[in-house]
């Protein structure tokens, strides 16, 4: 059962170890180590978004604040790396605990605009404490990953890295939809009310899955940071919390697969485009706003449903 | 300066930029009671306002006046084909989808302002000179002056077109009970029409008077429009006059604040208040906590 | 064991300067059927509502096997056993008619996040219980062959069943159904009636909200007139149907 369940990702994650080996051009490993980053941001904020319907608009401050805690840990202080990971978790669990608590008796509206707030003052707060972040001009130096005395300082190193924490991630993401508290989670989406008449604790499942998205996005930030050696405030701006969401509309809110594809295209997308840069702004608006006014379900759920009509025709001749 | 005239110099600043805020926060309040959705684009109609009419006057010369009611017009035309081409195609759609469409269209029009302007910033000549009044051995620019004009003008409009036109009213009718509104003939689908342009046009005069004090640029839309949103939230959704006070408190706080504790934390003082109003008391300081409770979010 | 397992005493419920329900006393017989009448925006819902505890009562205590519940937060309330249907059903959409059911087991067992996420024995152990009694509870509403539809998919009449077999899952001691019988035709209606006979049988205390006179009469062993908000009869179906004033209730303003 459980086997069964996760052969799909079983598959991906071999499909995932040999791709390397068949690329000869390193610029395209350092695009898909950038997939895989925004793919385990994607998760995190999907099972808040898409599974249990809650809004962040702030979710790229944990993001920063995990590619700046490891980063300052290790590059200013010398701080080896796993203690350092385990002082980011702690760190943004935390920060993410009050600003959860704090948020999340709100709902729809109010949660959007406070989650965005919040996000604004780490951004501020990012941008103004130079002595420690250095400012608006951002954090350089950030070491490559050590554990254990071997060294993660190859794209094609880091691209195994990545995708192993992505695939352990996403077993054990898929084991908690499929739980007990998977399914309390999906029950905030359809009615607080009836969650908590079968009782549920509506407010304390809130802030453990805000605190557990913002983990994985912090995760995805540390990730980022030693990856390009490098992170400025502009990782916590609304515009990347903004990239993050779309990148999950476009996949396909509530599904997991959903999170990776709109990962893949949205990453892809300015590689494929020359002239991207310009019109960044312009395209990102003009594909949210499509794909939840014509297609609100993502691609994924396209696709599913294109899949069906498909069976249901060819069945119907045969 | 003596710590009187610091006093009023701060003061002035503050209610200037709280005037801005206010009028933010009106045109949330406006399109908040005729649908029930938080516009998280309008922000970026003050840029616009801004933005059009630094290119109005440059390119095509036109007098302040005239480039004023032009401006205000593009814009309020740039609000209401937003909300026929994004909000009224859709039936019934979920908050969550509606937060996301506002905000696309948040980033569309800076996207747009961009591609057109570029990345530069710009600047207005001031309406009326720049020969700073004194008061007190405070100097006030005169814009400033011009700023809290706008404000008290747009005020006065509003209060007229609340209680004294047929629009206004049905604008009314339908905050309290959209279906009563439209068993009784009101066009509802018009009235939400009608609150996007006059929303944006609000915003679009805000954002020209400020212009001239502050420089424009396309990202600037986001950060006003947060904290006009703290102004409509701390006033009490959908309260007006709640909004117009809240807004030049946020505005006087954020001089003050700036002025004798630290510059670079200024903007995190109006999102400060906005979080500690959202979980001490959501329905603001002048809503009714009933209303606020009944008002589905 | 009390006579009494759920007793309201002197309820008051103000919304804003509306009265809802005004010094409302009952006490509901363990293992009986109580019905809730009264017309539309007597505070059936409201009383409902406030049993729950997803609004508190502004005065007035509700005590369960003696035990003063108000004031608790609703899902503590369901700990302690109470379940409840909702007057539009609020079924869990995105999820299969068997996983809403499997939420209803959601107070009988205990994994959390870790131990789920990961797949620890325990929690597959347990997953397969919640499971087999969702599926039992599945089949005792009928709903059997529709566990793997997406809930948000089936007729509203199945959607009440679904509620109520989500409510039996978690094997409460009190089940509250808010007018049960909405929306359904006579035949379904009859089957319903049958349904929350069996409930009873097994032990459960039922309250139940309906419009359906027929049905009330025919199930309720105690019947608790509403009117404003305030309490107009209490008896058996005959005394209520014997009684002056709720037939003026009833009937008389029709005239």
């Amino acid at each position: 059962m459980a086997f069964r369940r996760h052969l799909p990702i079983m598959l991906f994650g071999c499909a995932a170890a040999v791709l390397p080996l068949a690329l000869k051009d390193p610029y395209y490993l350092g695009i898909l180590v950038f997939i895989g980053i925004f793919s385990i941001a994607t998760m995190g904020l999907n099972l808040l978004m898409g599974y249990a319907g809650q809004i962040s608009l702030g979710h790229a401050a944990f993001y920063a604040l995990g590619a700046y805690a490891t980063g300052i840990l290790t590059a200013k202080y010398n701080v080896h790396f796993l203690p350092a990971l385990a002082a980011a978790i702690i760190v943004t669990a935390g920060i993410a605990y009050v600003i959860g608590m704090a948020c999340l008796r709100l709902k729809g509206h109010y949660l959007a605009v406070a989650t965005l707030a919040a996000g604004e003052i780490v951004f501020i707060c990012l941008n103004a404490s130079v002595g420690f972040t250095g400012g608006p001009s951002g954090l350089a130096g950030i070491p490559s990953i050590e554990i254990g005395g071997f060294s993660f300082d190859s794209d094609f190193k880091f691209y195994y890295l990545v995708w192993a924490v992505f695939i352990l991630l996403f077993i054990l993401t898929a084991n908690i939809i499929n739980s007990r508290t998977g399914r309390a989670l999906r029950c905030l989406h359809s009615s607080e009310v009836a969650a908590a008449a079968m009782g549920i604790n509506v407010t304390t499942l809130k802030v453990q899955i805000f605190v557990l998205s913002a983990v994985y996005a912090a995760l995805a930030g540390v990730l980022y940071g030693h990856s390009v050696t490098f992170i400025s405030p502009q990782a916590s701006d609304l515009m990347f919390s903004v990239k993050l969401l779309t990148m999950i509309v476009v996949g396909g809110m509530g599904h997991l697969w959903g999170g990776v594809l709109g990962a893949a295209l949205l990453t892809l997308l300015p590689e494929a485009l020359s002239a991207f840069h310009d019109y960044e702004l312009i395209i990102y608006g003009s594909i949210l706003l499509v794909i939840v006014m014509f297609l609100p379900g993502g691609l994924m759920r396209g696709f599913e449903t294109l899949y069906v009509t498909i069976l249901k025709k060819v069945r119907g001749r045969g | 300066m003596s710590l009187l005239s610091q006093i009023i110099q701060f003061l002035f600043t503050g209610l200037t930029i709280g005037s801005i805020y206010a009028m933010v926060g009106l045109g949330f309040n406006i399109i908040y009671n005729a649908t029930g959705i938080i516009n998280f684009a309008q922000g970026e109609f003050v840029m616009l306002g801004g933005m059009v009419m630094v290119w109005l006057t440059t390119a095509f010369n036109l007098p302040l006046p005239a480039g004023f009611l032009l401006s205000v017009l593009i814009v309020t035309c740039i609000g209401a084909a937003f909300e026929r081409l994004a909000i009224f195609p859709l039936k019934k759609p979920p908050v969550l989808i509606l937060i996301i469409i506002t905000l696309a269209g948040s980033i569309i029009f800076k996207g747009a302002a961009m591609l057109l302007w570029g990345k530069q910033t710009y600047s207005l000549p001031h309406f009326s000179g720049e020969e700073p009044l004194h008061l007190l051995g405070a100097t006030i620019l005169p814009q400033a002056l011009w700023i809290i004009g706008i404000l008290m003008a747009v005020v006065a409009l509003l209060a007229f077109f609340f209680n004294f036109t047929i629009p206004g009213k049905a604008m009314r009718a339908c905050s309290v009970n959209p279906v009563a509104a439209s068993l009784v003939g009101i066009n509802v689908k018009r009235i939400v029409l009608l609150s996007f342009a006059m929303s944006a046009g609000i915003g679009a005069a805000a954002g020209i008077a400020f212009t001239p004090i502050v420089l424009m640029e396309f990202d600037r839309g986001a950060l006003l429009g947060l904290k006009g949103f703290c102004a409509a939230v701390l006033g009490g959704l959908g309260n007006g006059t709640g909004a117009v006070i809240a807004g030049l408190l946020i505005g006087v706080l954020e001089s003050f604040g700036a002025g004798f504790i630290s510059s670079e934390y200024k903007d995190a003082i109006a999102l400060g208040v906005l979080l500690i109003v959202l979980l001490v008391r959501p329905s603001g300081l002048m809503g009714s906590r009933e209303a606020a409770r009944l008002k589905e979010f | 064991m009390a006579e009494i397992i759920l007793e309201a005493a002197g309820i008051r419920k103000e919304f804003g300067g509306l009265i809802a329900l005004n010094n409302v006393d009952f006490g509901v017989r363990r293992g009986s059927i109580t019905a809730v009448i009264g017309p539309n925006g007597a505070g059936k819902t409201t009383l409902i509502n406030v049993m729950t505890g997803v609004t508190p009562p502004t005065a007035g205590a509700i005590a369960l096997n003696g035990l003063t519940i108000s004031g608790l937060k609703s899902h503590d309330i369901a700990r302690l056993g109470i379940a409840r249907t909702f007057q539009t059903a609020q079924v869990f959409g995105t999820m299969t008619v068997l996983e809403n059911v499997m939420v209803g087991r959601h107070t009988k067992t205990g994994c959390g996040m870790i131990a789920s996420a990961l797949s620890l024995g325990r929690m597959r152990r347990e997953e397969k219980a919640i499971g087999d009694k969702a599926l039992y509870y599945l089949d005792m509403v009928g709903l059997g062959d529709l566990a793997q539809q997406p809930a948000a998919s089936v007729p509203i009449g199945t959607q009440r069943l679904l509620e109520i077999g989500r409510a039996l899952a978690a094997e409460p001691s009190v089940m509250l159904l808010d007018e049960p019988a909405a929306g359904l035709n006579t035949q379904e209606t009859r089957a319903l009636g049958q349904l929350i006979g069996t409930i009873r049988d097994r032990g459960i205390t039922v309250i139940i909200v309906e419009h359906d006179m027929e049905l009330v009469m025919d199930i309720a062993d105690e019947i608790l007139v509403l009117n404003f908000g305030s309490r107009l009869a209490w008896g058996t179906p005959e005394q209520i149907q014997a009684n002056p004033q709720v037939i003026e209730v009833y009937l008389g303003r029709d005239e």
